[in-house]
């Protein structure tokens, strides 16, 4: 089910927020569990049972871990086989294909296999449930004995499927204890609501553009429109992600919960480090917690810190997807960033903000590059396209024609991605009379949203196939 | 060498291994693969009917029935009525991500319910076989098809997936 169709927003989230609001607290949780068991089958009927299973296990497994923190051979060995368990649940449903297409490019016979359907929110479900069992072993927290409460951790249907990654420590608590209030209730609206628009209004609309440019046959690419193409992408990315993750932590307050936040205005950045600081802030944080950090991090021999860097980020690349494009754009960020902190950031230092932002965004669109294309080859492509090699000239009609019809949403997307907007919107509603002027504004961005999502066909978030 | 300890928790654990096992043994049976190239389902599927009634159609065709973008998909056999009063047609897409198959579906429910809609009324062979079509979507392929032939091409795409 998507949080942006009408079932959801008309019949499914109505009747889950009156059912937890009327019955007494200790059948809340229960209540949340059962909205987002159904809310994953809704979409996945089969997988349901995949999901039900996992939980199950690691249910068993947090507990078995628990009662051998006292002999720490024996709590590593069930780390060990819990974690390699998850991690062939995830590889078989994720990256079969993969690597048996990899190995049938090498090897001199062709590997035939039947490769299933992936799991919707799998990558970030298992993520979630890794990030407890370590935890557990660790110490850092106490062991759920409470299957119900296990069993909402994993499937908490506001960040179930694109996330924000949950980690368990920062919920643990909220568990059993958090306050529901109304104007938590309010808030948790109003960033619903922004999330919204930002997916139908903004995200769906500049999509259109990509997928226009997209569709071009090859040779009749400018490189003006390959530029279009891409900062279209990169805009359809950010709007669609950080909505979602907006509405997550949005449907989390409605329930009491407090999620971290996950973007922070990421095109804002002045280096390619600190774009990684402000995007996708929750798997940035599991990679460094559970990979970066157990592999020594940078209290280790250059040489090790180098290791480390490249793994984390070819883990990173993997993560989005099960395809050569996603590798090389997460080594790319790999070696950017190594760059970035044995030379560039002197350089960058001493150069003017506006030359850092450059660099940045201009880093960035290159690898948006490999994260749209079907294959390596195509994003090598399409790179040479953006350069003038292969082009249609370096202005044609098309990329004209695409620039000034779409020019005042990209300028509107370009503002609409800087804390400007959010700023200035919060200064005008300062003074008495906010609550009112908030209840307009949002409703009137609802209703707006509403218009769209009856006339629109489905429309998924992008962060899905992950 | 310590003794593993094996108790109601290791035997549980153990036993949702197994459980896991099973379970992409069933997924398997039931699901399906997507590793067969459309090539190899449309030559299963015209092993079974003949193309009378029908022509291959274009990309072009399947935006214009469909509203559907062939790129966007991993492979796509399309075979539309050669007349106006013929409705035989198959459309078989296999889909690049499962996430697809929503809105494939709902495209060939809209095209099935067009056509209905056209021959309602006056043409009694053409509804019955509307009727009759199959709409099924399969893990990672999408059939509809209008025909005679109806279930034997359903049961050729099956096979051969």
């Amino acid at each position: 089910m998507l949080f942006s169709s009408i079932v959801f927003l008309f019949t499914f989230l109505p009747i889950i927020l009156i059912l937890y609001y009327l019955v007494p607290r200790p059948m809340k949780n229960v209540i949340l569990l059962f909205g987002s068991l159904l809310f994953y089958a809704w979409g996945e009927p089969v997988y349901i049972f995949l999901m039900i299973f996992s939980i199950l296990f690691n249910y068993i497994c947090g507990l078995d871990i628990a009662r051998n923190l006292g002999d720490q051979a024996a709590a590593r060995r069930s780390l060990i086989f819990t974690v390699a368990v998850n991690l062939c649940i995830l590889g078989f449903f994720k990256y079969e294909g993969f690597v048996l297409d990899s190995l049938s490019a090498v090897l001199p016979v062709d590997i035939s296999y039947r490769a299933m359907a992936l799991p919707i929110g799998i990558s970030f479900y298992t993520f979630q449930i890794l990030s407890y069992i370590i935890d557990v072993y660790r110490g850092h927290v106490k062991v759920q004995t409470n299957l119900l409460d296990f069993a909402l951790y994993v499937t908490m249907f506001p960040q179930l499927i694109a996330g924000p990654i949950v980690q368990y420590a920062d919920v643990d608590r909220q568990l059993h204890v958090r306050k529901e209030s109304w104007g938590k209730f309010g808030e948790g609206s109003m960033f619903f609501i922004r999330g919204l628009a930002k997916k139908v209004l903004l995200a769906n609309t500049i999509g259109m553009v990509y997928t226009e440019v997209a569709a071009l046959a090859p040779g009749k690419v400018s490189v003006l429109s390959a530029w279009i193409g891409c900062i279209s992408y990169a805009f359809q990315i950010y709007f669609d992600f950080s909505g979602y993750s907006d509405m997550a932590i949005g449907l989390g307050k409605m329930f009491g919960f407090e999620f971290l936040k996950n973007f922070d205005y990421p095109y804002i950045s002045q280096s390619i480090t600190e774009f990684w600081r402000r995007w996708h802030i929750s798997l940035g944080s599991w990679f460094r917690e559970y990979v970066y950090i157990p592999l020594g991090g940078n209290r280790v021999p250059v040489i090790k810190h180098l290791r480390n860097l490249l793994i984390v980020w070819f883990l990173t690349g993997l993560w989005h997807g099960a395809a050569w494009n996603f590798v090389a754009w997460g080594l790319y960020y790999g070696l950017i960033l190594i760059l970035e902190k044995y030379f560039l950031s002197r350089v960058l230092e001493r150069l003017p903000a506006v030359i850092r932002h450059i660099y940045s965004l201009v880093l960035v669109l290159i690898g948006w590059v490999f994260f749209f294309s079907p294959t390596l080859g195509g994003a090598v492509d399409y790179i040479q396209l953006m350069f003038g090699v292969g082009a249609n000239g370096l202005v044609d009609s098309e990329g004209l024609y695409l620039l000034t019809t779409n020019l005042l949403l990209l300028i509107l997307l370009v503002i609409g991605s800087t804390p400007i907007v959010h700023r200035a919107y919060e200064r005008v509603m300062a003074g008495r009379g906010k609550i009112l002027a908030n209840c307009v504004v949002y409703a009137a961005m609802f209703l707006l949203c509403i218009a769209y999502l009856v006339t629109e066909t489905y429309n998924p978030f992008l962060y899905f196939r992950f | 060498m310590k003794k593993q300890k094996f108790d109601i928790l290791n035997l549980l654990k153990y036993a949702m291994v197994l459980v896991f096992i099973a379970y992409i043994v069933f997924l398997n049976i039931r699901e399906g693969g997507n590793s067969t190239p459309v090539k190899t389902i449309r030559k299963a599927i015209m092993a079974v009917t003949k193309e009378d009634g029908m022509t291959k159609g274009t990309t072009q065709d399947l935006k214009k029935y469909y509203g559907l973008n062939a790129d966007d998909y991993d492979g796509v056999m399309l075979y539309i009525p050669d007349d106006v009063m013929s409705v035989n047609e198959i459309l078989v897409v296999k889909l690049k991500d499962k996430s697809q198959a929503e809105s494939v579906e709902a495209a060939a429910a809209k095209r099935l319910s067009t056509q209905k809609e056209s021959f309602e009324g006056y043409g009694a062979k053409q509804t019955k076989l509307i009727n009759s079509a199959v709409l099924e979507n399969k893990g990672y392929y999408v059939i509809l098809t209008i025909s005679k032939d109806a279930d034997q091409i359903y049961e050729a795409f099956q096979k051969s997936i």
